[in-house]
């Protein structure tokens, strides 16, 4: 056993044929997985099987890139809508954790409180909810003719989203708010296991401030060893202001591995993935990174220029720019970049060298566990099922078997009041 | 997920208390209500039908997943909603998914004409008349009046003591054309085994109820593929 801080947390994020923007056009992806429910019972089964905690969704509701040439040489303007997706899940799976994205600007707080205590009774007290506030006008164009709600408005609107979705979990009703009300409590009983897993993913001071409130699971991106300590140490600090001890919250950064049984090959394969993406889908999906639509416009091997503040995902933004001031990348290796891990820390080598630093950041300090992205699937969902996985076993990080039945059992997380 | 199976049922009836728990505390006035409905389900058709079927190409090699030319913005912008488009989930396997309709009122009666592919009326306020007058509607907006499909709601548990008089019942509002079928309500589990195990059994020794399914998809199985209602 490790004689360190005991075991991490694993979360299987699904997506389609891929993390990777090209992994639909390697030769091992299922390339219809958008539209193949057998596909993704065989991923939560192969994930199941590997002790995951959790299953992990995400979700727009539109299709994400408005340039229809660029869309269409993606896959990911074609899959389920996620929630419908896990209730289908959850009946062929029996222990691992069912965790959906889903908006707090788009959906209202009794509908959506119904839906996920209504997951978490048809699974057994499996379900989780990730809370986004959505930062695209590509989704706001579906919802409306206002366009984005500004950050700073669409906070305190998630704010008082996340508070009304509490009460109606622990049975209350009678909510008179700014955005909404809402008068009955549910017409379900108080979820098996207390209330559905909070988790959110806002890494932005206002999503910091509103994850140590009310998540009890953090999903962020974190390139560096640093990066990650420091928002580890700075959204821990932040729970004591609201009564809540650090064992309160599990902070899982996402980690975009690439595993083979060597070192040459798991390169090899990375490469091979690399070469795939047009240079136009790379430039686009930085784009989209940045919330700004015109860099195209821009010499594609000369530095990224200058950007005004956005009110598109804030921290993500942030975290493109430092990274391209810092290695001196050109607009083409800083899309290649990003576009093969969407801005998540890559790994790729041997299972022992991604259990090396994956056991590095956590023993560090700088992450409870990880949201697994495998690059394409289903083969690298396997390979790190079955390769990586044992490897953390074998070194005591990673449990052998369901200590519990609920995903607060597998979360170790206390049963709200 | 199901392989083409699914259906809305679209309740027109404005319920309050819903309204209360969906930060409308006020509620919809009745017109409002109706012509939000009907926006509401013009847009949902619309938005099913933004990706041709064969939009999808999967073509690795050529690195080309779908056809641009394929995909369908709706960009409505109407009284009530103002929606882009299109969906990112696939074309329905059965085209789209079955609409339903119930809780039609008089001003609901043309919207279920012009675009439901199926109606559920109450059996107590039924009149034989019903029915017609859905399917006289749905030819003026120049569709086959087999394209509506109107299935009457029926209690299943009064009558299980008597299967034969629950078989009359059914037989005798099916032939005199007052509804296509039946959306049995069943109050209580075993209401659904006597309804299976005792009057199906009646219906099909008298020929009105199929044997098996003849189709995959849900639309198809309400003899509706083919149809265009929108």
């Amino acid at each position: 056993m490790s004689a360190g801080r005991g075991q991490m947390k694993l979360g299987a994020f699904l997506w389609a044929t891929g993390h990777h923007i090209a992994a639909w056009r390697h030769p091992q992806a299922h390339v219809t997985a958008g539209i193949d429910i057998d596909h993704y019972i065989q991923l939560a089964r192969t994930a199941e099987a590997a002790k995951f905690d959790m299953i992990f969704c995400e979700d727009a509701a539109g299709v994400r890139e408005a340039n229809v040439n660029i869309a269409s040489q993606t896959s990911r303007s074609i899959g389920f809508e996620p929630i419908s997706l896990l209730a289908a899940l959850a009946v062929q799976t029996e222990r691992i954790g069912l965790v959906s994205t889903a908006s707090t600007s788009y959906n209202e707080p009794y509908g959506l409180a119904r839906t996920f205590v209504s997951l978490d009774h048809l699974s057994g007290g499996r379900a989780g909810w990730n809370l986004v506030t959505s930062a695209s006008q590509i989704e706001a164009a579906n919802f409306g003719s206002t366009g984005l709600r500004p950050h700073a408005d669409r906070y305190e609107r998630a704010r008082e989203f996340a508070a009304v979705v509490a009460g109606l979990w622990q049975g209350q009703g009678g909510h008179e708010g700014r955005s909404f009300s809402a008068r009955d409590p549910l017409d379900l009983p108080r979820s098996p296991q207390g209330a559905p897993v909070m988790v959110q993913a806002g890494a932005s001071d206002e999503g910091r401030d509103l994850a140590a409130r009310t998540a009890d699971v953090v999903f962020t991106a974190a390139q560096t060893f640093e990066e990650a300590k420091a928002f580890y140490d700075d959204l821990k600090g932040r729970l004591a202001a609201h009564g809540r001890e650090p064992e309160d919250v599990k902070i899982m950064p996402g980690v975009a591995p690439v595993v083979a049984a060597s070192e040459a090959e798991a390169r090899a394969k990375h490469d091979e993935l690399q070469e795939l993406i047009p240079d136009d889908v790379g430039v686009a999906l930085l784009s989209s990174y940045l919330s700004i639509s015109d860099l195209a416009r821009y010499p594609i091997d000369g530095p990224l220029p200058e950007l005004p503040a956005s009110e598109g995902m804030q921290s993500r933004q942030a975290l493109v720019i430092e990274q391209s001031r810092r290695d001196n990348l050109s607009i083409r290796q800083l899309a290649r970049h990003f576009a093969g891990a969407r801005g998540h820390w890559r790994v790729v080598g041997t299972p022992a060298q991604i259990a090396d630093e994956l056991e590095a950041r956590f023993e560090g300090g700088a992450a409870d566990g990880f949201n697994v992205m495998p690059s394409y699937f289903p083969g690298q969902l396997d390979a790190f099922a079955t390769l990586v996985v044992p490897e953390l076993q074998r070194r005591g990080l990673f449990r052998t078997h369901y200590e519990g039945s609920t995903l607060r059992d597998h979360l170790g997380l206390k049963r709200p009041a | 997920m199901s392989h083409g199976r699914a259906g809305w049922n679209a309740s027109m009836t404005s319920e309050p208390r819903e309204a209360a728990n969906f930060s409308r505390p006020e509620g919809f006035s009745g017109d409002d209500f109706h012509l939000r409905a009907e926006e509401f389900i013009g847009i949902v058709q619309g938005l099913w039908k933004g990706w041709d079927a064969d939009a999808l190409l999967f073509d690795k090699v050529g690195g080309r997943f779908f056809d641009p030319e394929k995909m369908h913005l709706l960009d409505h912008k109407g009284e009530y909603f103002s929606v882009r488009g299109p969906l990112n989930v696939a074309r329905s396997p059965q085209d789209t998914p079955v609409l339903v309709m119930s809780g039609l009122s008089e001003p609901a009666m043309d919207i279920a004409a012009r675009t439901a592919d199926v109606v559920l009326l109450d059996e107590p306020s039924i009149e034989p008349a019903k029915a017609g007058d859905l399917k006289r509607r749905a030819l003026t907006f120049g569709h086959r009046p087999e394209a509506l499909k109107v299935l009457m709601n029926v209690t299943g548990s009064a009558e299980i003591t008597a299967p034969d008089l629950f078989a009359d019942r059914l037989e005798e509002r099916f032939r005199s054309k007052a509804c296509d079928g039946f959306n049995i309500a069943m109050p209580f589990t075993s209401a659904l085994d006597d309804f299976v195990g005792l009057v199906l059994p009646e219906l099909r020794r008298r020929g009105l109820v199929r044997s098996g399914y003849s189709a995959a998809t849900l639309r198809a199985q309400l003899g509706l593929a083919g149809e265009d209602r929108q």
